[in-house]
């Protein structure tokens, strides 16, 4: 089972491997409050899908089931919206369209056609949260770089207790060495690329062992 | 034929039983989201109707860029917070009150930086009670600071009316 769980972390990381809800990942992470926002709500909504999926996958009609993942997902999106919007209305004011956009994050539909519709509902419930959890990451990653070469400081404030400051790291020495490009669409893919090289670089690295291992065998 | 019967009859229990679901989160949340947007401004609203029922109105339309929110009072009355550029040039924060007929019923200034004992004459009751009478004379020796607030009700007015 933890294998199940390693795997939405690097193997199969949604955002750097599988390239999966790249769109809401690239525009928000402008700052790490939006990434971990952001990934949060996808966590809870992916979980909540999967096991739905799962729990109903063996009285959905083939022909149909398209639709009903559409539903179960939309149901799923807008129930987290509104707690969002009632419990953190600061967060729901800076991600904007985007938590409603997770509708159509290929990552939800991806998985619940992939693997909830074939698969037990703890295993999809892991499943869910472990991709979650990769996307979050991914998040955090971009959003941690960006943040930081973009303005020189970090800043992590607490949406449901009216925005008060959690930590604040801004040496004012790095101040004048500030990267602005970084918050914008271009910084956006440049940290993207990166960060895909490098994650590419990791699975070859990985494949590679597993073949040496095998001839020596 | 019968085939589709049954697909779209599954596919409405899906939807229907969804429904219910966000029904009752959206019952649960929407008074908490409601409270949410006046919460900033309840201890202002406050001093014009104490203990009143109040609730944000969002959708307004303010070309002279002067209003900054709209609150229904108790569904009848309305308090307008204003934004207002008199003689000082960091102009003056204001909550304005109309009843339903938005004749004036109430102003209380919540920040400014006219001349005291000048520019401040129009934030006192003496004006204040013009205002209520229907007055849309201004203070002679103050007529920035009192012009913007006629200006204030106009722009209130219209937004209102338009509502």
């Amino acid at each position: 089972m933890f294998k199940n769980f390693k795997n939405g972390l690097i193997k199969e990381n949604p955002v750097f491997t599988l390239y999966l809800g790249m769109c809401s990942a690239l525009a928000i992470s402008t700052n790490i409050n939006n990434a971990l926002g952001m990934g949060v709500s996808v966590i809870m909504i992916l979980t909540l899908t999967n096991v739905t999926i799962s729990a109903i996958r063996k009285i959905t009609p083939d022909e149909i089931r398209i639709p009903v993942y559409i539903v179960v997902i939309a149901s799923a999106v807008s129930i987290v919206e509104m707690l969002v919007h009632a419990f953190a209305p600061s967060l729901y004011s800076s991600l904007g369209v985007f938590i409603s956009l997770i509708v159509v994050n290929c990552i939800i539909l991806g998985r619940a056609e992939a693997f909830a519709s074939k698969n037990g509902m703890l295993k999809s419930a892991l499943d869910g949260f472990s991709m979650g959890v990769g996307y979050t990451l991914s998040l955090l990653l971009i959003s941690l770089t960006r943040e930081f070469l973009a303005t020189m400081s970090l800043t992590l404030t607490n949406p449901f207790a009216n925005d008060a400051v959690v930590f604040k790291f801004a040496p004012s020495f790095l101040e004048p060495y500030k990267i602005s490009l970084f918050q914008t669409a271009t910084g956006s893919f440049f940290t993207f690329a990166i960060y895909s090289i490098i994650f590419g670089i990791l699975k070859e690295e990985k494949k590679k062992t597993r073949k040496v291992v095998k001839r020596n065998a | 034929m019968n085939k589709i019967i049954k697909l779209s009859i599954f596919l409405a229990l899906v939807a229907m039983v969804s429904a219910i679901f966000v029904g009752l989160v959206n019952n649960f949340t929407s008074p908490i989201i409601a409270e949410n947007l006046i919460k900033s401004e309840r201890t202002n609203l406050e001093l014009l109707y104490p203990g009143a029922d109040f609730k944000a109105i969002e959708n307004f339309t303010d070309e002279t860029n002067q209003i900054q929110g709209i609150y229904s009072v108790n569904d009848e009355s309305y308090v307008v917070k204003l934004e207002g550029k008199g003689y000082s040039a960091n102009g003056f924060i204001y909550l304005l009150a109309l009843n339903k007929d938005l004749k004036v019923d109430g102003l209380v200034v919540l920040s400014h930086s006219e001349t005291s004992g000048i520019g401040s004459k129009a934030f006192e009751d003496d004006y204040i009670n013009k205002l209520k009478e229907g007055s849309s004379d201004t203070i002679s020796g103050a007529t920035f600071t009192s012009s913007a607030i006629q200006r204030g009700i106009e722009a209130a007015k219209t937004a209102l009316g338009a509502l």
